[in-house]
């Protein structure tokens, strides 16, 4: 694996890590906005 | 599926191809050693969702003292947080730039001096806003401050590095009024452009709501 391969996905990884956290931060901000 | 749900799943797939996009597609840029003109497709719109986030936070503070509503007061002071994280990541991203161009992390360049003092004008803002217990007089005085600290991000994000001489690139429309990348190089960061400014929006939409929750539970309490 080249380090540019190796660069891409770390991005991609954090990427999808953040997508998912402000993702669920968003839903649960929804249910609490509903309460 | 809502019309927000869909944006947001679509924002995820843009920034997937944007970052496909940054590594793959675009040719490294001319003048740039080895592949780190590629750090340029984040550090830019990392800058530019800096200044977005300040001029909102300029503009809410207008509102909050024209209008006294502590809900401008939460959107500006969360417009400036953002802006101040962002601001953060601008310049780690533009020290490891630095680095692979010129064998420094830090070299007191005119844009490395006038981000630390932007970094330090806005947290300024947040040491004013805990030393101030009145949230009235907090959410005034915060919005003029913030006002204030906004007249401050053209000279040190535009004018400075322009007057001095400076070790970092020109900026995509250069002195000369071209612009010197490629087409593939120029759409990448035009995306990503547009995919910082949308997650910005997200995260920002987000971060109002949490504090508005914060402030109405604060209320109940008292």
């Amino acid at each position: 694996m080249s380090g540019l391969t190796g660069l891409a996905l770390v991005t991609m990884i954090i990427w999808v890590a953040l997508f998912v956290y402000v993702f669920s931060v968003d839903r649960k901000i929804g249910s609490l906005d509903n309460e | 599926m809502k019309v927000g749900t869909a944006l947001k799943w679509f924002l995820f797939v843009w920034m997937f191809g944007v970052i496909w996009a940054a590594f793959y597609w675009a040719q490294p840029a001319e003048g740039f050693i080895g592949e780190s003109s590629r750090i340029v497709f984040f550090h830019v719109p990392t800058a530019w969702v800096c200044v977005l986030a300040f001029l909102v936070s300029c503009i809410y503070s207008i509102k909050y003292l024209m209008r006294r509503d502590p809900a401008d007061d939460i959107r500006a002071a969360v417009a400036s947080r953002l802006g101040l994280l962002f601001a953060v990541l601008a310049t780690v991203t533009g020290a490891i730039f630095a680095r692979i161009m010129w064998n420094s992390y830090w070299n007191w360049d005119p844009r490395q001096t006038s981000i630390t003092i932007l970094l330090l004008i806005y947290a300024a803002y947040f040491a004013l806003r805990s030393a101030v217990p009145d949230p009235e007089r907090r959410a005034a005085l915060a919005a003029v401050y913030a006002i204030l600290a906004f007249v401050t991000v053209p000279f040190l994000v535009f004018v400075v590095p322009r007057i001095y001489w400076s070790l970092h690139p020109d900026t995509i429309i250069n002195t000369s009024g071209t612009n010197e990348f490629d087409a593939r190089y120029t759409m990448t960061l035009m995306a990503s452009l547009a995919g910082f400014t949308g997650l910005f929006a997200w995260i920002y939409s987000i971060e109002c709501r949490i504090d508005r929750i914060r402030h109405r539970r604060h209320e109940e309490v008292l």
